[in-house]
């Protein structure tokens, strides 16, 4: 949406407000700064209301509750007026309560007065000025279209991304790591052996969090760019000292690009030089395939750096695409489907072909249940990962 | 020693770790690239060895003999006082954007050919997307999102029948699309062209980028049952093996033209096509290993 005024019309000063508010909604949507919008539609008084002297009343009514606040009025060529100010923001609320008493009812003053949350809302707060400067599909009857907040599965854009980010950088992430041991256990041999822990964020839990009733599988780009941002957020968590006193044998599974990341790049600093080979980097083969030059580069680094490496959590039905030598990285993590129990000959020497010769390279993954066991047995794997493995190293 | 790189943050670390362990400078010009300063000869070979590992290319400079490189460099470093930090296309409302573009932009009908004979042979159109038309700042990921927008649109346009103008009836058209779940239903392709056109029974195709063969047999089903075959773009060297019908369902592999690809096994050469090849070295390698190229002349 182009708002800049041309040159050889110069924006009558409503003009110059809304452009105002609309670089205030695009500063708040990049630096993720939290700010409370009220909308006020007054162009939409019901006809009953709507004179001259309904709105100077309404106006001489609503502005002495905001000025002695943070908050900025802007008045838009429409009419309209939007209020914006920083969180908490109560007097926004008394503004609503105002144009209840005044407008007679709960459900006048909801069309009328509006509320929208910045850097969430951006896109509909630029949809408004953009409405209000008469440049909108629906020239003069502004609806904002709340994105992130829109029905059940809305298709996803990219501001609900940055929204996302923004929420993301203040966030706790501590609650959402999952960690799960491999380990190796052997058949007739003693327990569960550990060999290293993996740390894992709940993707999906944080997604339905930052991104409520929305589906990012719509958009698999955009979900990516979110995967990005849960990765550096993990990484910057791992590089402080704390973390690192503590340091044992673990996992991480990471996007291939995040190991140019100035994130990892400084856990890498900081990562004593014999320490590396204790961290096992995953990277799964449908990263591989969304960033290819990507994970050349970050196999090389890993390689140089003398991390461990690993294709992570491979799905059976992909076998096919793994070449010969396992993408050059050290250990296979394929996860456990009922459907290998039922492997036909031809599927079973598929796997076998598939499955690196040295089978201490492979780790069976989402061993939920015990037959995931007996079938990594019966195909010569010994390391597992999944819910036996820790009912068994914490049994009640 | 000069080295430039596409990964300039790991590319760096990778310096001021030589440069912390062997007491050398390590100076990064504003001009880009990056420079290891009084270091040893023996240092300085690990070092262009390293980047050479990481397929970045890197020089050895032996001073005094090449000082004047290194006066050069400083020059155009003063000369370059503060380089503005290019203005970063927005991404808010980067989708109505997209949506607001008009009729027949952001798209291109490209040319998919081979030389027989010495001479050119058509054998197919692709109708692809212009991805400069929705710039955005940095990153794969938002440029992806930027390509699946524009591809959306082929699509829709597709869907309503609106081929483009420049189309030749007579060849198989080869459609870019984004990457997405595999959809209830797509568009029917345009009328069949002339049976015996090239690739041997190659008609017209989706060309789908490379993550979506994780779903790859849904997407041959789908386009199946709706007439069309599967091509695939975004092959990489890395990725060499899966250029092949045997592991991905497809009668054509699209590889971005580079240094690397003539240096790598394809396991069928005669289903790859080269974009962006107009260069000699591109071209022997197409004639040599019966590759057809894809250029975005009509």
């Amino acid at each position: 949406m182009d708002t800049a005024p041309s040159l050889s019309r110069m924006p009558r000063p409503a003009q110059r407000e809304a452009l105002a508010l609309a670089a205030l909604a695009r500063e708040c949507a990049a630096a993720g700064v939290e700010q409370r919008v009220m909308y006020l539609r007054l162009s939409a008084l019901p006809s009953s209301h709507n004179r001259l002297h309904h709105q100077r009343l309404l106006r001489e009514a609503l502005l002495p509750l905001l000025r002695p606040t943070r908050a900025r009025l802007f008045d838009l060529p429409s009419g309209d007026l939007v209020a914006v100010s920083p969180p908490p923001g109560e007097h926004l609320d008394l503004v609503r309560a105002v144009m209840q008493k005044l407008l007679g009812g709960e459900t006048e003053a909801a069309t009328i007065a509006q509320e929208l949350r910045l850097p969430q809302q951006a896109a509909a707060l630029l949809a408004v000025v953009e409405s209000a400067l008469g440049l909108g599909a629906e020239h003069g009857a502004p609806t904002p279209m709340p994105v992130g907040n829109g029905a059940a599965g809305a298709q996803s854009q990219a501001a609900d991304i940055l929204a996302a980010e923004a929420a993301l950088a203040q966030a706790d992430l501590s609650v959402h790591h999952r960690w799960q041991t491999i380990c190796l256990l052997v058949d007739g041999g003693p327990g569960p052996q550990p060999l290293w822990r993996e740390q894992r964020l709940a993707e999906a839990d944080l997604e339905a969090i930052l991104l409520p009733r929305q589906s990012l599988q719509a958009t698999p780009w955009l979900r990516q760019r979110f995967r990005a941002r849960l990765d550096k957020r993990s990484l910057a968590q791992w590089a402080r000292p704390e973390a690192l006193r503590g340091f044992s044998a673990s996992g991480l599974p990471l996007l291939p690009a995040s190991l140019g990341e100035e994130e990892f790049l400084r856990l890498d600093a900081v990562l004593p030089t014999a320490m590396r080979p204790q961290l096992t980097l995953g990277f799964s083969l449908p990263d591989i395939l969304a960033d290819p030059d990507a994970f050349a580069m970050a196999r090389r680094f890993a390689g140089l750096r003398g991390y461990g490496t690993a294709l992570d959590d491979l799905d059976v039905r992909l076998l096919h695409m793994l070449p010969q030598d396992n993408f050059g990285l050290d250990k296979l993590k394929l996860r456990f489907n009922a459907a290998l129990l039922t492997l036909d000959g031809p599927g079973r020497a598929i796997l076998d072909s598939a499955l690196p010769a040295e089978r201490d390279r492979v780790v069976l993954t989402g061993a939920d249940e015990p037959i995931a066991i007996g079938w990594g047995w019966e195909r010569g794997i010994t390391r597992f990962q999944g819910r036996v493995i820790e009912q068994l190293l914490s049994p009640l | 020693m000069v080295a430039a790189a596409q990964w300039p943050q790991m590319a760096a670390s990778l310096l001021e770790d030589v440069a912390n362990t062997t007491g050398a400078l390590f100076w990064r010009p504003r001009q880009g690239g990056f420079w290891l300063l009084g270091t040893t000869a023996g240092a300085a070979r690990d070092t262009l060895a390293l980047f050479e590992s990481m397929g970045w290319p890197a020089r050895l400079l032996l001073f005094p003999a090449d000082i004047a490189l290194l006066d050069r460099a400083l020059e155009v470093d003063a000369a370059s006082s503060h380089i503005p930090a290019a203005a970063t296309p927005g991404l808010i409302g980067i989708e109505d954007r997209a949506g607001a573009m008009p009729a027949g932009s952001g798209q291109n009908l490209a040319t998919i050919w081979r030389l027989q004979a010495g001479l050119p042979k058509l054998l197919a159109q692709r109708w692809m997307v212009e991805p400069e038309a929705l710039p955005t700042p940095p990153g794969r990921d938002w440029a992806g999102h930027a390509h699946g927008l524009l591809a959306s649109r082929l699509l829709h346009q597709a869907a309503r029948r609106g081929w483009p103008a420049a189309r030749k009836a007579h060849l198989p058209l080869m459609l870019d699309m984004p990457w997405m779940p595999p959809p209830n239903s797509l568009p029917a392709p345009p009328p069949v062209p002339t049976p015996g056109a090239w690739p041997e029974g190659c008609g017209h195709a989706l060309v789908l980028p490379l993550p979506a063969a994780t779903e790859a047999g849904a997407w041959a089903a789908l386009a199946a049952a709706h007439g069309w075959q599967l091509a695939w773009a975004g092959l990489t060297p890395a990725l060499a093996h899966l250029a092949t019908p045997q592991r991905l369902p497809g009668r054509l592999f699209f590889v971005q033209d580079s240094q690397m690809v003539a240096r790598t096994f394809w396991p069928a050469p005669e289903c790859l096509v080269l974009e962006g090849g107009e260069e000699r070295a591109a071209l022997d390698f197409a004639s040599k290993h019966g590759v057809s190229l894809c250029s975005r002349i009509g």
